[in-house]
C-alpha cells in the first residue's frame, strides 16, 4: 500500500475506532434492536393479514444514525486535534479522505447491523431485509454532503439530527408552497415496497451525493488550519 | 508592486528572522510592534512572558499559521514546504475514545508516509499502557504521547507553544535533552511561562512584556 493511502486508511480506522467505541455507538446499536424489536412483537402478535409497514424499521434507523452518522470533524476541531495531524503529521487532502471513509465506512457497518437484525427478527424474511437495509442505506448516503455541511456550518456532534429537522422543514415548506411529494420525487425517494428497480433514481441521486462530498473539499479546507 | 508573503522561505543557511513584525489584538491596539529578531541552530530560543502577553500569537506567526500585521518572518536554509515545520500549541489535545496503541497505529503510518520517523520516541507515554483509551490518560502522559510523536519527525523549524506545562519533572528534563539535542539541526523556538530551563540556558531569550518585546538574558529568566 502506498504512504498516501496507507496514512488515509490510519486515519479512517482511528476515526472508526473513534466512533465505535462511544456511547453514541452504543446507543444506535441497541436503540435500533430494542425499536425493531417492538416492531416486530407488534407485527407478530397481529392476527393475519399482518400491515405491510416497515415494522419500525425507519423508526430504528433514523434513530441509529442521528446518533452515529458523523465526519468527526467538529469534535477534531474542539480538540485542536486537526490542527495537529494537518500541521505536523499529514495533509488536509488525506486527513479529509480518511474522514469520508470513516463515514462511509460506519454507514456499511450499520447497514450490516440493520440487516442482520431485520433477517432474524423477521425470521429469515430476506426480502424485508434487504429493501428496507439498501432503501435507508441510500437515503443515509444521499444525505451524507448534508450531513457534512452541517458539521462543518453548525460545528455541532449531531449532525444527522439537524439534517433530519432540515429535511421536516423543507417537507413543510413544500407542503405550504406546493406538494411535499415534489420534494420527495426530487430526492428520488418516492419508491414502491420490495420493488427493487423503483430505487434507480435514488441509487443515482446516492451516487451523486457520494461524489458531491468530493466537491465539497475547498469548502472543508476552509475551515482548516492553515498549513 | 509586488507584494510579498508574510512568511518567506529562502535557500541558504538555516536561520529564522524577523523583520519590523507587528501583530495586532483585534480591537486592543498592537500586541507585538517592530520586532526585529534573528535566531538559528545550534541553541533553543525561547520566548517567554506572562499569560496574554504574546508569546502564542507570535509563535503561530513564527509557523506561518497566522498573518502578521506588520513587518516579515524569513526561513532561510530549510526545505521550503510544509512538512519542514513542526508546531505544537497547548490546546492540542487526542480524542478520547480510541486507545493508546490505536494511536501508536496513526502515528507510526502518518510518520511513514511524510517520510518516516528519524528521531526515535524518547517521551513516550508514561505509565499508560496500549489498551488504556486516550481519555483516560492524563493531561501530562496525553501531552507526551503529541509530543513524542511530533518530535520523532525531522523539521528543519520547530515551534513549541507551552511544552513544558504539566509534564512531571523527568519529562520536563528528558523534554529538554531532546531539543538541546535537535537543535543542532533545526531552528527552535520555545514559548514558555514556566522559565528557562537551566540546561538550555545559553539560547536567546526574547520577553514579551509589552508592545516593545526586549531581548531578555537567559540568566535573568532561568528556572
Amino acid at each position: 500500500m502506498s504512504g498516501r493511502l496507507s496514512a488515509v486508511v490510519a486515519i479512517a480506522r482511528f476515526e472508526i475506532r473513534e466512533q465505535w467505541r462511544s456511547r453514541a455507538a452504543w446507543i444506535a446499536a441497541i436503540g435500533f434492536i430494542v425499536l425493531l424489536a417492538a416492531g416486530h412483537w407488534s407485527y407478530w402478535t397481529t392476527l393475519p393479514p399482518r400491515p405491510d409497514d416497515d415494522r419500525l424499521f425507519g423508526h430504528a434507523y433514523l434513530l441509529a444514525a442521528i446518533a452515529l452518522l458523523r465526519f468527526g470533524t467538529s469534535r477534531d476541531h474542539e480538540l485542536g486535534f486537526d490542527e495537529y495531524l494537518v500541521t505536523n503529521l499529514t495533509t488536509p487532502a488525506r486527513y479529509l479522505a480518511g474522514k469520508l471513509l470513516a463515514a462511509c465506512a460506519s454507514l456499511a457497518a450499520l447497514g450490516g447491523i440493520a440487516f442482520a437484525a431485520a433477517l432474524a427478527l423477521s425470521l429469515g424474511e430476506w426480502r424485508y431485509a434487504v429493501w428496507y437495509t439498501v432503501l435507508f442505506t441510500l437515503v443515509s448516503q444521499l444525505f451524507l454532503p448534508a450531513v457534512l455541511l452541517a458539521e462543518l456550518l453548525f460545528r455541532t456532534r449531531l449532525p444527522a439530527a439537524v439534517v433530519f429537522f432540515g429535511f421536516v422543514v423543507a417537507l413543510a415548506v413544500a407542503r405550504a408552497v406546493s406538494s411535499p411529494m415534489v420534494l420527495v420525487t426530487a430526492l428520488g425517494l418516492d419508491t414502491e415496497r420490495f420493488a427493487f428497480e423503483t430505487l434507480a433514481p435514488l441509487a443515482r441521486r446516492a451516487v451523486g451525493s457520494t461524489l458531491l462530498l468530493g466537491l465539497l473539499y475547498p469548502v472543508w479546507r476552509l475551515r482548516l488550519p492553515a498549513r | 508592486m509586488v507584494q510579498l508573503p508574510d512568511v518567506v522561505a529562502l535557500p541558504g543557511v538555516l536561520r529564522l528572522r524577523v523583520e519590523r513584525l507587528g501583530i495586532r489584538r483585534r480591537r486592543r491596539g498592537w500586541l507585538i510592534r517592530d520586532l526585529e529578531w534573528e535566531h538559528g541552530p545550534g541553541t533553543v530560543g525561547w520566548v517567554v512572558g506572562e499569560n496574554g502577553s504574546g508569546k502564542s500569537s507570535l509563535l503561530r506567526v513564527l509557523a506561518g499559521l497566522a498573518r502578521p500585521a506588520a513587518g516579515r518572518v524569513l526561513r532561510t536554509g530549510g526545505r521550503g514546504d510544509a512538512n519542514d515545520r513542526l508546531y505544537y500549541a497547548p490546546e492540542m489535545r487526542l480524542p478520547g475514545r480510541a486507545t493508546v496503541a490505536d494511536w501508536a497505529r496513526l502515528s507510526d503510518a502518518l510518520l511513514c508516509a511524510t517520510g518516516g520517523a528519524v528521531y526515535e520516541g524518547r517521551l513516550g507515554a508514561g505509565h499508560a499502557k496500549p489498551e488504556h483509551p486516550l481519555g483516560r490518560l492524563s493531561t501530562g502522559e496525553a501531552k507526551r504521547l503529541l509530543l513524542d510523536t511530533l518530535l520523532r519527525r525531522p523539521a528543519s523549524f520547530i515551534f513549541l507553544d507551552e511544552p513544558y506545562e504539566h509534564l512531571s519533572p523527568e519529562a520536563k528534563s528528558d523534554l529538554t535533552a531532546i531539543l538541546l539535542d535537535r537543535a543542532e539541526q533545526s531552528v527552535i523556538v520555545v514559548a514558555t511561562n514556566q522559565g528557562v530551563p537551566r540546561e538550555a540556558a545559553d539560547g536567546p531569550v526574547l520577553r514579551l512584556d509589552g508592545a516593545r518585546p526586549t531581548a531578555a538574558s537567559a540568566v535573568e529568566v532561568a528556572r
